[in-house]
């Protein structure tokens, strides 16, 4: 009731008032156990988000386990529930998660951080684990970006690093074993593999990621929570297979989900049957870090079309590369909608796509291009890097020169009569991520994150051609959190008091108030960000043993600084220790 | 065309009237019912709401109507949709369609305003005008709000004033009761729900 008050005086009560179909609503008499899942966003960013899906789905499956939805509420939301003092509530009971067994957080960015901090504050409970008493809700945390924990290891009581189909219910297990003693369950989970509790943790026990061995045998939702109102990504997600092939140097999410694993496409249809049948949705998107190297593809491919085609559910295929799509999948695919082509070519010379191992030549990318336009695409949209390691200006430059010569290209192609062709280049700045053969390198300063964009800018002389970028001023940000240590908790703690929240939306993010605190905590750019790591110090994130060995990292390391590449798991297996964590027997390629 | 009665309520006040679309042709999908889509490059059911009911405002008898491929028997559709809607959404009834929805010319609200009394309203309604800034396709006009008013009657109620407000509804005149109740209270503060009744034709008859 006092929640529907406020409802009509914010812009989206959609987010907060619950009641979609599909979520779970329970008799809270009934249950043993009360999780409050938080995703520290907006709810449409959270509800675009599959994980949530999977382990929301996998919890509530247990009668005696009620999970729910939080989310972070935006600003005008935000300041009427501090106005009528309504703390953070779960979507589904609107009870105060304060008083819930878990209140748990996926950690998908960096930039969420001070979202933590402040739904933890919302929620009225105090931000730093040392201060919460043994009677409030353990707050745990998982995903992405727990492979390196350090930087919230004062807030969250426990860290989970890995898949969390099967721990989750682990620690409900043994919590309720626990009888809702805290501190006995923090001690006895620090002792489960991939579990961290940083108050606690002896550094010289590795924290083991956990995996899913066979995706085929673990629960995929029947169900999936369809939003009342518009969010971001809202369609079916049907997810093909964890981890990738490539190695790339830069990229953290191609080292932290290995092995690769497949879903078989049989299992894949009977699950999308059901989802269809349970949401309606319109739409249905495969997911995965590289979706054309699922090597089923076009088996998989066919039974969707024969599914989704006289259904009119479109198909959406991110995450292809230009070296390896084929042009039959894509005719088919257009018979049911068309969408525009994205491909990331990263770097724009040979030698640069070279070093950090992005394995595509130029004439993938041509050819690439050669089948979008012929089949009828007029827009091609490129990613790429600046601040990649061992950049030069020529690098730079060669990107607006790749740009140019696609334009030239698909003029010499002659397939359309006055039809222009659009090429848009949509720029980011490397970030160092730890786990990845690149943790040691430095992030470009601000200055020179301008001056390269200005550069690539400048190089641009058709109006054929877009460039988007960002500021940078985030991507800094982010390179200072995805290498931090536990000191930086402070300046987190310092810049949500000096208002900091929703740092990833534009609209939101203080860089102002961010450097203050920096300044305030003695804090610097320069010594994280900025900083070259060596070889053989101490990382923040030695804690963890994510599968691929540091070795293995140093060896990729000194590779790209001979601008040599190395060849994928399917041609040869590089020796990068996941099979350390996963027994040898479920690296599929090998 | 077959038509479906149905209400409005709860956590559903809360979908716009876009969202209200999307939800129905997915419950739609889902129920099996055998919808026709419009032909072309992006198909889409063919799906007709009588009005648009804004967000925040519950309904209690609106309507939609489809076109189907085949017969399904009319019982049959409202269990259907009525076991795959989300909560605050309910099928009363469904009919073959008789009239046309560019009928409808006006609609009843019941509209509940937080501490204010029936004589508050008496005496924001004794004005000769009641000028309103109104967000319209050509941007934010003035009109006179009083003018528009068809009918009123207020009553005390427990903790505030109900109003039984008539109020042009349609393609070709609209006022929404929101608009209505937020100009009377003018303070974010006060408390409001929304209720639209029924609809009228030109006659004035229940439509």
């Amino acid at each position: 009731m006092e929640l529907d008050r406020l409802l009509l005086r914010v812009k989206n009560p959609a987010w907060y008032s619950g009641g979609e179909l599909n979520s779970v609503v329970k008799d809270k008499q009934s249950v043993k156990t009360r999780f409050a899942f938080c995703f520290p966003d907006l709810y449409d960013v959270a509800m675009s988000h599959l994980g949530i899906k999977i382990l929301y789905d996998i919890l509530n499956r247990r009668e005696d386990i009620w999970c729910e939805r939080v989310c972070a509420p935006a600003p005008d939301m935000e300041q009427l529930m501090r106005e009528k003092q309504v703390p953070l509530f779960g979507l589904e009971s609107r009870d105060p998660i304060r008083d819930f067994d878990f209140v748990a957080f996926t950690l998908q960015y960096e930039l969420s951080y001070t979202n933590v901090l402040n739904m933890l504050d919302l929620a009225g409970l105090p931000v730093r684990s040392a201060d919460r008493t043994q009677d409030m809700p353990v707050v745990i945390a998982g995903g992405p970006c727990t492979v390196n924990p350090e930087p919230l290891a004062d807030f969250v009581d426990l860290f989970n690093i890995g898949e969390g189909e099967e721990t989750l219910l682990e620690l409900v297990d043994l919590w309720q074993e626990c009888k809702g003693n805290k501190k006995e369950f923090l001690e006895k989970a620090d002792k489960l593999e991939s579990c961290y509790v940083p108050a606690i943790h002896d550094r010289s026990v590795k924290v083991r990621r956990r995996i899913i061995k066979d995706l085929d045998k673990v629960t995929y939702p029947e169900k999936l929570i369809v939003p009342n109102a518009k969010v971001i990504h809202d369609r079916i997600s049907m997810e093909i297979m964890r981890g990738c092939i490539r190695g790339c140097r830069f990229c953290q999410a191609g080292m932290i989900y290995r092995p690769f694993r497949q879903k078989s496409p049989e299992i894949m249809m009977e699950q999308i049957k059901k989802l269809s049948a349970s949401t309606g949705y319109d739409e249905i998107s495969l997911t995965s870090l590289s979706s054309s190297d699922y090597e089923k593809l076009p088996e998989f491919a066919d039974m969707l079309l024969d599914y989704c085609t006289p259904r009119k559910i479109n198909l959406a295929l991110p995450s292809l590369r230009i070296d390896n799509f084929s042009e039959e999948l894509l005719k088919k695919m257009r018979a049911v909608r068309a969408s525009g082509l994205t491909f990331a070519p990263e770097a724009g010379t040979q030698r640069l796509r070279d070093a950090i191992n992005k394995n595509i030549t130029e004439e993938d990318i041509f050819e690439g291009c050669r089948i979008a336009f012929t089949g009828g695409n007029t827009a091609v949209k490129l990613y790429f890097m600046i601040g990649l390691p061992t950049e030069t200006d020529e690098d730079i430059l060669g990107i607006a020169d790749l740009a140019q010569r696609i334009v030239d290209y698909y003029y010499q192609l002659k397939i359309k009569k006055g039809k222009g062709v659009s090429v848009t280049i949509s720029l980011s700045t490397f970030v160092p991520k730890p786990f990845t053969p690149f943790q040691w390198e430095p992030q470009i300063p601000m200055e020179e994150i301008h001056r390269r964009q200005q550069l690539l800018k400048n190089a641009i002389t058709s109006r054929k051609i877009r460039l988007n970028y960002h500021e940078g001023k985030t991507s800094v940000l982010e390179g200072v959190f995805s290498r931090g240590d536990r000191k930086l908790g402070d300046l987190l703690e310092c810049a949500w008091r000096k208002g900091c929240i929703l740092d990833a939306w534009d609209e939101h993010f203080k860089y102002d108030l961010w450097l203050e605190a920096m300044e305030e905590c003695g804090i610097r750019i320069e010594d994280y960000a900025g900083r070259r790591y060596t070889y053989d110090e101490e990382l923040p994130w030695d804690v963890v043993d994510c599968g691929v060995s540091k070795a293995f990292l140093i060896r990729e390391s000194k590779l790209a600084y001979q601008n040599k590449t190395s060849p994928n798991c399917k041609e040869k297996c590089m020796g990068c220790g996941v099979k350390s964590i996963c027994g040898g027997d479920v690296c599929d390629p090998v | 065309m077959i038509r479906f009665e149905f209400e409005k309520k709860g956590t559903a006040i809360y979908m716009s009237h876009l969202d209200l679309m999307r939800c129905m042709t997915r419950a739609l999908t889902r129920a099996e019912i055998p919808v026709k889509f419009t032909e072309g490059f992006n198909p889409h059911p063919y799906l007709v709401f009588a009005a648009p009911l804004a967000l925040g405002i519950s309904g209690e008898k609106e309507y939609f109507e489809i076109k189907i491929t085949e017969e399904m028997p009319l019982e049959e559709m409202k269990d259907r949709l009525n076991r795959t809607l989300p909560a605050g959404l309910k099928i009363l009834a469904v009919t073959e369609s008789a009239r046309d929805f560019n009928d409808i010319e006006s609609a009843s609200y019941e509209v509940f305003a937080e501490g204010r009394t029936d004589a508050d309203w008496e005496t924001f309604f004794a004005a000769d005008t009641i000028p309103t800034e109104k967000k319209t396709k050509r941007g934010m006009e003035t009109i006179d709000m009083k003018a528009e008013i068809l009918d009123c009657k207020a009553e005390d109620t427990e903790g505030g004033v109900l109003l039984h407000l008539h109020l042009p509804c349609g393609n070709r005149r609209n006022l929404s009761p929101l608009l209505v109740v937020k100009t009377f209270v003018r303070d974010d503060e006060v408390y409001y729900t929304a209720a639209r009744k029924c609809f009228f034709d030109k006659n004035a008859r229940l439509f």
